[in-house]
């Protein structure tokens, strides 16, 4: 604990006197050594790391400046509090990289995630996805600004590892027989944690007969297909919200052209122009972290680990395809959209994490083999909730990104990721390890508690909690017997 | 000497397997001497895309409205089934850019 302590402190300080920008390659490139990359693609990935960083918060400053003023004058025109501004997932991804806890855990989770897997707590070998790390470290840095505490902090991004891998786990069986990817898995936690509704959903469509009724992916992707495109999501985004803010100027007829040729065109273009450019940004990131990731794949896949029975992480982007699951998540774009408009207490509206929509349903239709009515009905309840959490979480999530050293312009507004508050597990883990004072201590105790108790429930009942969650019989008696050969 | 290929590699977000993918494509083609052009894009945008190949990173069922073709890279990803895939890339290849 000391000694975690001691790190923690130093890397804090090396940020304090140097910055992030110069720290996080740094890591990178000692990492990637280590790993043995080769030393000019590690130079070369520590240099993207820090690129990445500066771009985005280029980026972010612009964005949120313009996302301001106009999400306050909604607020005004509509009489009710739309505050919280959606600025997209690559916020929480240079949060987690401007923190000293994010880039320690760069190490400790490799270190964590190693010792899982050699000690057979999981199956899935998650270095591979070490770029989707950053969706729960970003909660275990909210438990960091809550309590003060490195440490702990530290031990709730460990125990949030611990659920990441036991979903990974327990839903890799859905995954390889509906997306036919055997041996692999997904550990990005906020497009698989949705799997849990959706398992108790399926238990209780099978409980009361109830018939499932089949949707035409062809026809909702003929009709809402636009609707994934980054630049068009975007531009409709930016006309709506504009008309909206501005709607007093549009009754004036003297300043009608004004508005809209100064005002409302400018900020949807603007829209448009970052949702755009936000992949090629958050690229960057990721072009750090793919000799890490790539040099584990070879190893783990070089046949030299003594066990065949394993799966291992991979990015969503590979499921993310797949007719059903896109036609669910462009379904679910104008659903959650009207549902945050909608409930009462709400204050965001998804923007920016929009075109990530598709791979939100992923969990749910793995779980439903590909039933698009089931698995837009799922997210449209567990979706709704995550409204909630990004409303209550985005004062945390603001300060987390001003202390990251995002210069923020003032304003009554907060920032936060729709994508990332999407992970209501995390939100419970969050709470309980930030409560105050000791009551933090008997919640953690408690969550531990709960974790042994369904991992070791899982462990021995696997081919219930694989049926569960979606698997058939047949392909869980497969899965379960190459398992078993190699036990 | 052929005229350049054009590729686009599409993914999910256009990023992460991309990025992958990307990177082991121009690997080949490198070594192979084939002038190409590549260019990151996303699986949604694939039925407007102007290009000769379009290689996406996961199964999809999406196809182009001009006709290029789309092939599933995903073995460029994972390394299981590379060298297949490799021929298959080569050979599409040769079929649009042609003599």
């Amino acid at each position: 604990m000391e000694f975690l302590a001691v790190i923690g402190q130093a890397v804090k300080s090396f940020i304090d006197i140097f910055g992030v920008t110069i720290l996080v390659p740094i890591v990178i490139f000692i990492l990637s050594l280590a790993l043995r990359v080769p030393v000019k693609k590690a130079f070369r990935a520590a240099i993207f790391m820090a690129i990445g960083l500066t771009a985005f918060n280029l980026i972010l400053n612009t964005l949120w400046g313009q996302m301001n003023t106009v999400m306050v004058l909604i607020s005004n025109n509509v009489g009710r509090t739309f505050d919280v501004v959606d600025i997209g997932w690559p916020a929480a991804a240079a949060i987690v990289y401007s923190n000293d806890l994010g880039i320690s855990y760069f190490i400790v989770g490799l270190v964590w995630n190693l010792i899982l897997f050699f000690t057979k707590v999981t199956d899935t070998f998650q270095p591979t996805d070490i770029w989707n790390y950053y969706y729960f470290v970003v909660w275990g840095i909210m438990v960091q600004f809550v309590t003060g505490s490195f440490v702990i902090g530290l031990l709730a991004c460990m125990f949030m590892n611990l659920i990441v891998l036991f979903i990974a786990d327990f839903l890799a069986p859905a995954l390889q027989e509906y997306y036919g990817y055997e041996g692999l898995t997904c550990t990005c936690v906020c497009v698989t944690n949705i799997a849990i509704l959706a398992g108790l959903i399926r238990w209780l469509i099978n409980k009361l007969h109830i018939k499932e009724v089949q949707l035409n992916p062809e026809k909702i992707q003929e009709k809402l297909g636009f609707l994934g495109e980054p630049a068009m999501i975007g531009i409709i985004m930016g006309l709506i919200m504009g008309v909206v803010a501005y709607f007093p100027d549009l009754t004036n007829p003297s300043l009608i052209a004004e508005t809209l040729g100064l005002k409302i065109f400018p900020f949807a273009l603007m829209l448009a122009a970052m949702l755009v450019i936000y992949p090629t940004v958050s690229g960057m990131f990721v072009k750090g972290l793919i000799p890490v990731s790539q040099s584990l794949n070879a190893r783990v896949r070089s046949g030299k680990i003594n066990r065949k029975a394993f799966n291992i992480g991979i990015d969503p982007a590979v499921y993310f395809g797949e007719t059903a699951t896109l036609t669910t998540g462009l379904l679910l774009i104008p659903i959650l959209i009207i549902t945050a408009i909608i409930l009462p207490g709400n204050r965001i509206i998804p923007v920016a994490d929009i075109p990530a929509m598709p791979f939100m349903a992923i969990g749910a239709i793995a779980v439903f083999k590909g039933n698009i009515l089931n698995a837009t009905i799922t997210g449209t309840i567990w979706y709704s909730i995550v409204h909630y959490i990004a409303t209550d979480t985005a004062a945390l999530f603001t300060q987390m990104a001003e202390n990251a050293g995002q210069a923020l312009p003032e304003g009554a507004t907060y920032i936060t990721s729709w994508c990332v508050s999407a992970i209501p597990p995390c939100y419970v883990v969050m709470k309980a390890f930030s409560a105050p004072g000791a009551l933090k201590f008997i919640l953690m105790a408690v969550c531990v508690v709960v974790y042994v108790l369904a991992l070791w429930h899982f462990k021995t009942h696997r081919k219930g909690w694989f049926m569960f969650f979606g698997a058939s019989e047949e392909y869980t008696d497969q899965y379960m017997n190459v398992a078993a050969q190699n036990a | 000497m052929a005229r350049t290929v054009t590729i686009c590699v599409c993914c999910g977000g256009g990023i992460f397997t991309t990025s992958v993918v990307t990177e082991e494509i121009e690997k080949l083609l490198k070594s192979k001497k084939i002038s190409y052009k590549i260019e990151p894009h996303k699986i949604t945008e694939i039925p407007n895309l102007e290009t000769d190949i379009i290689v996406a990173t996961g199964k999809t069922q999406a196809t182009n409205k001009s006709g290029a073709p789309v092939l599933i890279g995903l073995p460029m990803f994972t390394g299981v089934g590379k060298e297949e895939f490799s021929q298959l890339l080569l050979k599409t290849i040769a079929e649009v850019v042609g003599e």
